[in-house]
Order: structure tokens, then C-alpha cells, then sequence
């Protein structure tokens, strides 16, 4: 289906005779692309930066996000301190940098881990149906009929607080998703004549589920996966803010944006509002980046579903 | 979510103009969304950084002038001439403050719970006797003991008290009590329950036996000398409750709080409401006017569990009347809020303050040099005056007003007694590789209940950081209340080693804190204490009637836990609270684990000087 | 269609099962039990066992758990440890009004504003209105409802003075009262949930608008208010629908941080707070409840996919 797109189409049998004609090609089909859709390169641009921030934070940081200064608490943004300080005296600025780890990583990591195993969930019940597939879809029933956030709650103390307990649940969380999804298309592709006819001709179940009805199911999986990225952001940042998430201050992550919005700190929003504006609108603009490019990625996967937007 | 097809390029959606795409929309979105955030960024710049602590020399030493200005500002004794106070106490009205759910429980005073129900059952119990709580009440009236239930009470020798109880005081009228007299009966039937029970048992521990001779007379027999004895009963958990309620426990007194006090429980619907009326037949008169008590006819309290932003906009339009600050910003702008209100600094309360224990038997925190240096690291005076903006001074949970003293004592007085406190990195780097420790690992937990408190154990994680320790933190939000009562409580601390918990004591008498956390045998040793000279010296205080002599002992106690930088102190927050104009006798009684207003112990007092 | 019923019926009982099998499984491995919780002192060890006896904890995981269950099926779904010994339904029956309020309020505002926004932007394609309805769409969708709450509890109260009265009353007590704590958590609810709405409507409503029917409207020339009315809106309301009540769990998961905000004795509250306090019994029973009603939904949902024609094509999410 990427073939459609031309903007897609990838040069592949490029010999390095062609390498600088290849190069001022990429540069003009960057600035068509710019040009007739801003929006996604803007937030591709968005979305980049924040990769970018996020790997080299140690680098943009300007301040260590653990330490204060708590004679310096509560201030207003200064050139020293860009987005002020927050209520111990830490550089918020640099929190702010540094929780786009979290995030990415979170939504990346949760999303991976959820999408893969509902897939291969999809893909066997969808494919062998039977007592295996109702059991399985009761089992995935059950999980997506207690809302994710009591969910969260429940398993919140069982482990220690940390990075991996928050992916292992929001991907627990994903995965009845993403199977549905699956198991939606292999149902229907079940009875293409594709199919049927691969069968006819003897070719064993784990080949015909692999060569002829996963490709198949890529391209609504990944454009749900992009979608459901922002959606694991977003709880994620429920998470900490509930205080459940990423433990504030943690030596390796140091923060996340959830934690930094914690209802402890709206007593200081009145008197210093970048406290919680800062955070909160970098996590809606990353979810935004995210939505924005999963919506693209639709578009040119799969032209029938453009604009639902 | 689900996709639709709708976006072929057919002449039906041709038919429809303008010809706009929705990338257009999302860049709208982008360019306003940039828009409002540097509008805010450009808001926000104009603040810049607070001043916090003016400078310039501190009036009383070791005091900073904005705390010394505060301190006599709003001290206790502006509050005699104020508009409405000379005509003295008048009836009526509806006292609102915004309440805590406190307890998980049930009314059952005689439980685990009974310390957190001091809040609460002081509404609707009396104990025998208590401490004074009125607008000219401060910490040099705390060891003056008053009369509740008991009129009065004689002492005739070390080992006897002998209380009198007033004919006519009644119970609640609620059935199976239904308004009968209390007697001395009653008196000892609680007495003995609370001897079993956790919460007051060791304050009990030397009562040998309890003789009532006639209705009104109840004696109180020791095994040994108690001289802690009465002025531990004023703490408002030795309540005094009918045995018919008692003995129906499940139906009866955990539901129901079926006292002698000044209000009749109306409503306990948490996280909603706490709603009391007045008792019309309260034996109790205002010692101070001679007037029957209470003053206003009933307590409406919304629980709001101290969600800050809630109770300061309710406060703000007049929904309360009584609102506790958690930083002095705050308690500028409530006091503001209408023209007549008024304020008042109170003391910190040594029972309620940011304090790190530490797991004594753990190398290396075992070496008292490796407990110096981790004290050494902690820069307390930066804390006061950056995250308490001035209003602190540096933690130590024993009782100053013990010695007479009206306010705590400073860091100077301190480090004079021994402790090894002050900012000193240089010291704590000599003291560590003293004690043969290179690369200390150390995990700090701490409950987040508290939001003032949080701001305070992370800044003393920061510092132990910034001195080569590497701290990891583990923040325990009020959800977990379970998983850090089990660690503190239940001594299931796993891999912590040190922890931060804010309620030392409680006591309305020193010995709460000098016997209960310092002695090796007491239940309420929760620090790990193991010590042959403190617990000689805390049993010693405890028979030593002679007051001298007994805050000589006191001291020593101090001196010795001081040196021994058993726990980790950090500040001590001096208590802010805002009331509007025409109530009077109420501040410091609410949200206060203190000496002063005991939770609710003192609402019977509080009177309106016109209709709201 | 009756045997699908009875199917249908009894995998939502399997459902249910599972999930208070999976629900009682966390609350229990989680550090800490309800006497903890009431601990402000260190009790003697024998003291610790004679209560956890009383409270029925000290008996085998799989005995309590059945002492739960044949409890509910007699219906009686225990007490809690708190409170007095309030049996569980009593505390449910009082929190579920406040949570289907809530819910209802949400679902109503994001109809109200979601359905005629998605309307008229499909109708008026790529027009100014189009766009601005999709920004506040695309907005909805981004913000994080916990933000959102915390800026209009903060700048309400500043610029508004805007803030919610101190206690809850039910909608039969004072519908007054009941509505002035319950309008702003409803906007806010219903904001995030109408700008799904709203795109859902939009994309559906310029599906039904190629179909040859409407075709047929437009070339016999009826007016446009007729054929959007009758032949566009009437039919492109399934998916909505659908989306509505798939969106169900999400807008309850969302009540949990919302009443915890705005200070409402709702399910999403009690969950919170029984939770926090271990109180087992009553964790069990408000998931059981909020379990019965997801599945309850999800079972009308699939029941309008019997009996309609589904016109929606591919199932995925925006929030988990």
C-alpha cells in the first residue's frame, strides 16, 4: 500500500554513483513536503525536537533537575532559570527536559511491548478461533472492563514504583486493544480467497498467518499503535500526578511531567502558574505530535481512512 | 476510536466549499497553542524572584526578623483588644471550618485509632481533666491543669489522686445512655478499658487500682510515683464514655459517639460532611466568664482533607470561617481577604514536625558519626528561611514549655546543648571517612500526606546528594498510607534506612517525649532506641515530682539524644491561622496535634460576636 | 437473536467473574492490609493476630474469596472494615447516583455540543467554522483531563471566582445544589468526550452524505435543512452511538481522577479511597460494580451491532 505514495517510495537500488543526486532529491521532496503539509512537518519537527531533547537532556539541561537551591524557591523565569523554579528551588526548566525521557520512553516502551503481544494474541485466536479464542477474548474482556486508572490504582503497591511496573501495566492494559484490532482483520481475511487458495495448496497455518495475513494487519495496527502512544502519555502523566507513577526524583529518570503537576503543587499555582503551565503543555503538545503523525501515517498507509480528523 | 471512510475526492465533497484542509485546522491549533504559551511565559516573566528573609539583624538572636516580626505581629496578646471582645462571650451562631477525614474507622476510642480520634471525639466526650483553650491561652499555661468532667481533685500523697465529679453532668440523650448521670462508675469502667488499650495504656501503666468510695468520688491508686500522671490526662484520649454503650460495641459505640461533651454528632458522612448540634444539657461553664457552655449552637464542618486550593477559596468567600496557612504567602493573601480578619502565629507544636528516623542497628548508620554527618548535611537554616519563607525554627520534638519557655529553641541553643546541627559539609566529609564509610547508599522513605513536609525531606535530599550520598527516594503518596503505617509501625522497614515521619509524641506532657520514643521498653519506641542511659534517665524523670529536678533529668535526656543524633531533626513550623473578625476562642483548634487546642478539644469555647 | 442473548448474557457473567477474580488478586498482593492502615501505634503481635482474625484476614486467600463471592450471589456483598462496619452496597448505592450523573452529564454535554459541531463542520467542509471546530476537537483530545481540571480549579476561583460548594448533595435532595457541584466536572468530562464525538459525527456524517440516497435528496432538490435532518443526521448516528459506548470505560476511569479533584463522593472516589485504605470488601464490590457497568454497556453496543448495520469498519482507541 506504501507504493501509492510516491513521497514514500523508498530509492532502494540507489548505487553510490547517484549518492549527491539522491541527496538534492531527499532535500526537495523535504521542502514539497513542508510545503503541502505544514502541519505534519511542524509536528514532525515538534516530535524530533522532543526525541532530540530527550536523548541529549543531560546536555540542553541547564541545571541538575534533582538539586535546588531552596533559598531560590518559587521564582519567575530568569535567564538563569528559563522556566523559573518550582517549590524546592529546582530548575523547572530542566525538569521539563529531562521528563521528556519518561514520556517518550513510556509511550514508546508501553506501546511496543503492548501492540507486539496483542498482535500475536490477535493474530493465533483470530486465526484458530474455537474454545481458545472465547476464552482468550472473556480474558480480554475482563481486563478492558475495569477502567485503566482503577486498574493502575490496584496494582500501584504491589511492586516497587517505577519505570518497568508502569510499562508492564500500560501494556497489560494495550494489548486487549490491539488483539480486537487484530482479530478483526484476520477474521476478515480469513475467507479472502488468498487465504483460501494458500490453503488449498497445503501451506501450514504459521506460514499463511505469517506471509499472508500479518502483512496485512500492519498498517491499522500501526496507526492505532501511534494513536494509542499519546493515549499511554497521557496516563502515564495520570499516573504520577496521582503520585503512582514514576517516583518524583528518581536518580535515573530524575522526573516525569505527571509528577510535576502533582495537586500538592496547585497551593503554588496562583503565585507561580509556569509551575504547572510548563509541564502540562509540553505533555499536550507531544500528545498532539503524536496524534498529528499518526494521523499521517494513516493517511498514507491507507488513503480510504484520510481525514477523519 | 474508530475510522470512517469519508474522504474520497468525489463531487459530492466538491459540492461543499471553501476549500480548506484539516492540516490547516491542526496548524491553527499549533500556532494557538504556541500563542497562549508564550503569552504565559511573557506573564510569568514579570514575577521575579520573592524575596524571602529581609535582610538586616535579627531582633532576638538566632530568630530571623521576619519570623521575629511575625511572632509579635500576630502573638496571642494582640488578640485582647479587638473589636467585639470586650462585650464578652455571646450565644449562637454556626461555627464552619473545613475538617479531615483523620480517621479511617469507627468512633471506637478505646482502639488503635484513639490518637487520630483526638480530633474529633473531644466534641462529644469530656476527659477528667484538661488544659486551658481560650484567646489568652499560650505555652505558659500548658502545665497549668483545669477542671472538664472532674470540678476538682486532690493529691495527698505520690501515690493517690482523688478526683470530684459534678452531680447533674448527663450524658447524650440518646439511647441506650439516654441522658444518665454520669458516675464515678463510668469513670473507672473507662479508666480500666483504657489501661488495655494501645493508644493510652502506657500512660496508665503505673495505675495500680481504681476505687470509687461514693458516686461522685473516684480514686486513682499507684503502683509507683507517677509524676507525669496528671498532666498526661489533660492529652484528650482519656474520654469518658457510658459502659451500657460499651458493651454494645458493634451496634452501639463505634457508631455513635454517645458522650457527656458540648455537641451531639449529627452527621459523619466522609469525604462530605461532619455536622454536630449543641448539647442543651452541657454540665460544662466557661472557667474564664462563668457561662454556660458551648457558645454557638452548632459545627458545620466540610471535610476537605486539606485540599488547599478548596479551603482557600472557601475561606475567600465567607464559607469559613477558620482557615490554617500552610506558608506565611499564603496566610498574607487569606488575611487580606476581608477587612476584619485576624491573625495568629502560634508556636510550632513539638508533636507535629518534619523528623527523619533512622535505623539505628544498620551499619554503617549504627556509628554515631555517620548519624552526625548525615545531621551536618542538612542545612536547616536555608530550609526555614527558603521553603518555610521565614516561619520556622529548627526541629527537636521535646516539649520547650516545659522549661518556661514560650518559643522553641534556636539552632544556637541547640548546638549549646549538644546537637550536632549546623551546615558544616567540611565536618561531615571528616566524620564519615572517621568512620571508615566511602560511598554511603541510603534509601529515604517518606509520607507525602503533608505537602509542606514533602517540600522539606526532598530538600534534605538534595543535600544529602549534593554531599556525595547517593539517596534514593521513596515517596509514599497518602494512597499508600498502608504500605508506610506497615513499614513505621509495623518495624517492617525491607531496605529503608531512614524515614521521614512527622508525628513524634503526641503528649501534652514531656514525658510522651522523653519516656515514649527514648525508653527501650515503651510501645511507642518506634526509632530503635536501644540505650541503657536514656532509659535510667527517662524512668527517672517519671518519678520526680519536684519540677527542677525533673527538667534537669529532662535536659540531660535531651543532651544525651542530641549527641547521640539518634533522630535526624530538620524544622519545627510555626502554626498560621487566619479567622475572620467576629469569632472569637478558636484559633489553634482545628488541625492542631498540639498542646494548645487538641484537634477539636476547645470548640465548646468558641463564640461569635455577631451574625456572620 | 435469543440464543445470542443467552451467549451473550453468559460470557458478561464469565466477564465479571474474571474480573472480581482478578481485582480481589491485586487488592490482596498489595503491601499492607486495612488494619495497617488503622495503625497509629505499634500493637503487641498477639493483639496484630486477634485483630486480623476479627477482621477475617488471617483465613486462606482462596476461602475469603469465597466467602466473598457466595456473600454476592446471596446479595450481600460484605461490610467494609471502615465506617462503622457499613456494609458495601450501602456505600455504593449512595456513590453510584454521583458517578452516573457524572457520566450522564458528560455523555448529554458531548452530544449537546459534540453532534450538531460534527454536523455542521461536515456540512460546511474546510469552511472557518470546520476549522475552529476542529481545533477545539483536536484540543479536547490533547489535554489531559487532570490539567484541564487543575487550571479551572486554580484560574476559576482567580478570574471567576468559580469554585465548588464544600458538600455534595444528591440530585433529590437539592437539584440546585446538586447541580452546581456537578456542572463544572460534567464540561470537563463532557469536553474531552465531545471532541470525539464531534469527529466521529463529522467523518460518519460526510460518509452517509455520498450515499445515493441523499444523492437522490440533493438531485430532487429538496432543502438542505430536509435532507441533512432526515436522510444524513438520522442515519449517521450508529456510529456515534458505538463510539459513545466504547468510550464508557475511559469516561469512567476519567471520574476517578475528577471526583478526587473536585471533591465528589462518586464510585471513581470510593475506588480511590478503598483502595488507599485496603478496605477489601469494598474495592471488591465498587470494581464488581463498575465491571457490571462497563459490561453492560459494552453488551447494548453489541446488541446495536446485531441489530444495525454496522457501517464502521475498523476498531481501535485514542485513550486507554
Amino acid at each position: 500500500m506504501a507504493e501509492r505514495n510516491p513521497d514514500l517510495a523508498v530509492p532502494v537500488a540507489l548505487g553510490p554513483r547517484l549518492a549527491p543526486a539522491f541527496a538534492l532529491e531527499a532535500w526537495s521532496r523535504l521542502l514539497r513536503f513542508v510545503r503541502r503539509e505544514p502541519l505534519t512537518a511542524a509536528c514532525a519537527f515538534i516530535f524530533v525536537a522532543i526525541v532530540i531533547v530527550a536523548i541529549f537532556a543531560p546536555w540542553i539541561a541547564t541545571h541538575d533537575p534533582l538539586a535546588g537551591d531552596p533559598r531560590a524557591r518559587l521564582q519567575g523565569p530568569s535567564a538563569d532559570h528559563f522556566f523559573g523554579t518550582d517549590a524546592i528551588g529546582r530548575d523547572v526548566f530542566s525538569r521539563v527536559v529531562y521528563g521528556a525521557r519518561v514520556s517518550l520512553l513510556v509511550g514508546v516502551a508501553a506501546t511496543l511491548a503492548g501492540t507486539v503481544i496483542g498482535a500475536i494474541i490477535g493474530l493465533i485466536t483470530g486465526y484458530l478461533g474455537g474454545t481458545v479464542d472465547l476464552l482468550v477474548q472473556r480474558v480480554m474482556d475482563g481486563i478492558q472492563a475495569i477502567p485503566a486508572l482503577v486498574f493502575l490504582l490496584l496494582v500501584a503497591a504491589i511492586w516497587q514504583q517505577g519505570m518497568l511496573s508502569v510499562v508492564v501495566v500500560l501494556a497489560v492494559l494495550i494489548a486487549p486493544y490491539v488483539s480486537r484490532l487484530v482479530r478483526g482483520v484476520v477474521l476478515s481475511l480469513r475467507e479472502e480467497a488468498f487465504v483460501l487458495a494458500a490453503q488449498a495448496m497445503g501451506a501450514r497455518p504459521l506460514r499463511i498467518m505469517m506471509v499472508h495475513i500479518l502483512p496485512n494487519t500492519l498498517a491499522p495496527v500501526l496507526v492505532a499503535a501511534s494513536i494509542i502512544a499519546g493515549g499511554a502519555m497521557l496516563a502515564e502523566g495520570a499516573l504520577s500526578f496521582l503520585g503512582l507513577g514514576i517516583p518524583p526524583d528518581d536518580p535515573l529518570w530524575k522526573t516525569s511531567w505527571g509528577a510535576m503537576l502533582k495537586p500538592e503543587n496547585l497551593q503554588y499555582f496562583e503565585r507561580s502558574p509556569y509551575l504547572v503551565l510548563f509541564p502540562g503543555a509540553a505533555l499536550a503538545l507531544t500528545v498532539l505530535a503524536v496524534n498529528v503523525l499518526g494521523d499521517s501515517a494513516r493517511d498514507r498507509l491507507d488513503p480510504r481512512l484520510r481525514g477523519t480528523l | 476510536m474508530r475510522y470512517v471512510n469519508d474522504d474520497e475526492e468525489s463531487y459530492w465533497s466538491r459540492m461543499f466549499r471553501k476549500r480548506l484542509t484539516r492540516r490547516q485546522a491542526l496548524r491553527m491549533a499549533a500556532l494557538g497553542g504556541a500563542g497562549a504559551l508564550s503569552a504565559a511565559y511573557l506573564a510569568c516573566r514579570g514575577e521575579g524572584p520573592t524575596a524571602t528573609v529581609a535582610p538586616g539583624e535579627s531582633p532576638a538572636a538566632g530568630v530571623s526578623s521576619v519570623l521575629a516580626d511575625y511572632r509579635s505581629r500576630f502573638h496571642y496578646s494582640k488578640l485582647k483588644d479587638l473589636p467585639g471582645q470586650k462585650e464578652g462571650p455571646k450565644y449562637g451562631g454556626t461555627f464552619r471550618f473545613s475538617h479531615y477525614q483523620g480517621f479511617t474507622g469507627a468512633w471506637d476510642i478505646t482502639g488503635p485509632e484513639a490518637d487520630a480520634l483526638a480530633s474529633f471525639a473531644p466534641n462529644h466526650f469530656n476527659g477528667l481533666v484538661t488544659f486551658r483553650q481560650d484567646d489568652f491561652s499560650n505555652v505558659h499555661n500548658l502545665y497549668e491543669v483545669v477542671s472538664d468532667l472532674a470540678q476538682r481533685w486532690e493529691t495527698p500523697d505520690q501515690l493517690t489522686v482523688t478526683f470530684r465529679l459534678p452531680q447533674g453532668a448527663r450524658f447524650h440523650n440518646v439511647p441506650p445512655v439516654s441522658g444518665r448521670e454520669v458516675t464515678s462508675e463510668d469513670v473507672k469502667f473507662s479508666l480500666e478499658v483504657y489501661k488495655q488499650s494501645v493508644a493510652q495504656g502506657p500512660i496508665l501503666a503505673d495505675v495500680d487500682r481504681i476505687e470509687t468510695p461514693d458516686r461522685y468520688t473516684v480514686t486513682v491508686r499507684f503502683a509507683r510515683p507517677a509524676a507525669y500522671f496528671l498532666q498526661s490526662l489533660t492529652y484528650p484520649v482519656f474520654l469518658v464514655f457510658a459502659r451500657e454503650a460499651y458493651e454494645r460495641k458493634e451496634e452501639v459505640f463505634v457508631r455513635q459517639p454517645i458522650g457527656t461533651g458540648p455537641f451531639v454528632l449529627e452527621r459523619w458522612d466522609p469525604p462530605n460532611i461532619y455536622s454536630m448540634r449543641k448539647n442543651p444539657q452541657y454540665f460544662r461553664k466557661d472557667p474564664r466568664t462563668g457561662m454556660q457552655l458551648p457558645y454557638v449552637d452548632a459545627i458545620e464542618a466540610p471535610i476537605l482533607n486539606l485540599n488547599v486550593t478548596l479551603e482557600e477559596a472557601a475561606f475567600r468567600d465567607g464559607r469559613i470561617h477558620t482557615i490554617w496557612t500552610h506558608t506565611r504567602r499564603a496566610f498574607d493573601q487569606m488575611l487580606a481577604t476581608f477587612p476584619d480578619n485576624v491573625g495568629q502565629v502560634t508556636t510550632p507544636p513539638p508533636g507535629f514536625q518534619p523528623y527523619i528516623t533512622v535505623k539505628l542497628d544498620k551499619p554503617p548508620l549504627n556509628d554515631q558519626r555517620v548519624r552526625a554527618a548525615l545531621q551536618h548535611l542538612i542545612d536547616i537554616d536555608a530550609i526555614v528561611e527558603g521553603i518555610l519563607e521565614g516561619m520556622a525554627g529548627p526541629g527537636l520534638a521535646h516539649d520547650f514549655s516545659f522549661f518556661g519557655k514560650e518559643w522553641p529553641w534556636t539552632l544556637e541553643e541547640l548546638q549549646a546543648m549538644g546537637a550536632n546541627m549546623g551546615y558544616d559539609p567540611q565536618k561531615a566529609r571528616q566524620l564519615l571517612s572517621a568512620a571508615g564509610v566511602g560511598r554511603l547508599r541510603i534509601k529515604f522513605m517518606y509520607g507525602i500526606g503533608e505537602p509542606i513536609h514533602a517540600e522539606v525531606y526532598r530538600t534534605v535530599a538534595n543535600f544529602w546528594r549534593q554531599g556525595g550520598i547517593e539517596v534514593v527516594q521513596d515517596e509514599v503518596p497518602i494512597t499508600e498510607i498502608a504500605r508506610f503505617n506497615a513499614a513505621f509501625f509495623g518495624k517492617q522497614w525491607g531496605d529503608v534506612d531512614v524515614m521521614g515521619f512527622s508525628f513524634a509524641g503526641p503528649g501534652m506532657d514531656e514525658d510522651q517525649y522523653c519516656y515514649g520514643p527514648l525508653n527501650s521498653r515503651s510501645p511507642r519506641n518506634f526509632y530503635w532506641v536501644n540505650d541503657p542511659t536514656l532509659d535510667e534517665l527517662t524512668e527517672r524523670q517519671r518519678r520526680q515530682f519536684d519540677i527542677n529536678e525533673r527538667r534537669r533529668t529532662v535536659e540531660e535526656i535531651i543532651k544525651r539524644e542530641l549527641s547521640q543524633s539518634y533522630r535526624i531533626w530538620l524544622v519545627n513550623i510555626y502554626k498560621m491561622a487566619v479567622r475572620r473578625g467576629f469569632v472569637f476562642n478558636v484559633v489553634d483548634t482545628i488541625h492542631a496535634w498540639h498542646n494548645i487546642g487538641w484537634g477539636s478539644k476547645g470548640n465548646e469555647m468558641v463564640w461569635f460576636s455577631r451574625a456572620p | 437473536m435469543t440464543s445470542y442473548l443467552v451467549r451473550r448474557g453468559a460470557a458478561s457473567i464469565v466477564v465479571l467473574l474474571l474480573v472480581s477474580i482478578v481485582a480481589f488478586l491485586l487488592i490482596h498482593l498489595q503491601k499492607g492490609d486495612a488494619l495497617t492502615v488503622k495503625l497509629r501505634q505499634r500493637l503487641p503481635e498477639e493483639q496484630v493476630q486477634q485483630l486480623r482474625a476479627e477482621m477475617g484476614l488471617d483465613k486462606p486467600l482462596w476461602e475469603q474469596y469465597w466467602t466473598w463471592l457466595s456473600g454476592v450471589l446471596r446479595g450481600d456483598m460484605g461490610r467494609s472494615f471502615f465506617r462503622e462496619q457499613q456494609p458495601v452496597w450501602d456505600r455504593i448505592k449512595a456513590a453510584l447516583p454521583v458517578t452516573v450523573e457524572l457520566v450522564a452529564l458528560a455523555i448529554v454535554i458531548s452530544v449537546i455540543v459534540g453532534v450538531p459541531a460534527g454536523v455542521i463542520s461536515a456540512v460546511r467542509r474546510n469552511s472557518l467554522l470546520d476549522q475552529v471546530t476542529r481545533l477545539f476537537s483536536v484540543i479536547g483530545l490533547t489535554i489531559p483531563v487532570f490539567w484541564l481540571a487543575t487550571i479551572v480549579l486554580v484560574y476559576g476561583g482567580i478570574w471567576f471566582s468559580y469554585s465548588p460548594p464544600l458538600t455534595f448533595q444528591q440530585f433529590w435532595e437539592s437539584p440546585m445544589r446538586n447541580l452546581e457541584a456537578m456542572w463544572m466536572p460534567g464540561l470537563i468530562l463532557g469536553y474531552a468526550l465531545s471532541a470525539i464525538t464531534m469527529r466521529i459525527t463529522r467523518s460518519s456524517v460526510l460518509e452517509v452524505m455520498r450515499q445515493d440516497y441523499v444523492r437522490t435528496a440533493w438531485a430532487k432538490g429538496l432543502g438542505e435543512q430536509v435532507v441533512i435532518v432526515r436522510h444524513v443526521l438520522a442515519n449517521s448516528l450508529i456510529p456515534v452511538i458505538t463510539v459513545l459506548g466504547n468510550q464508557f470505560v475511559y469516561i469512567i476511569g476519567s471520574t476517578v481522577i475528577v471526583e478526587y479533584l473536585f471533591h465528589l463522593p462518586g464510585l471513581g472516589f470510593v475506588a480511590f479511597e478503598s483502595i488507599a485504605t485496603r478496605d477489601y470488601f469494598l474495592v471488591q464490590g465498587t470494581v464488581l460494580v463498575i465491571g457490571a457497568m462497563v459490561v453492560a454497556m459494552n453488551f447494548l453496543v453489541d446488541l446495536s451491532y446485531a441489530w444495525l448495520d454496522p457501517r464502521v469498519r475498523l476498531a481501535g482507541t485514542t485513550q486507554i
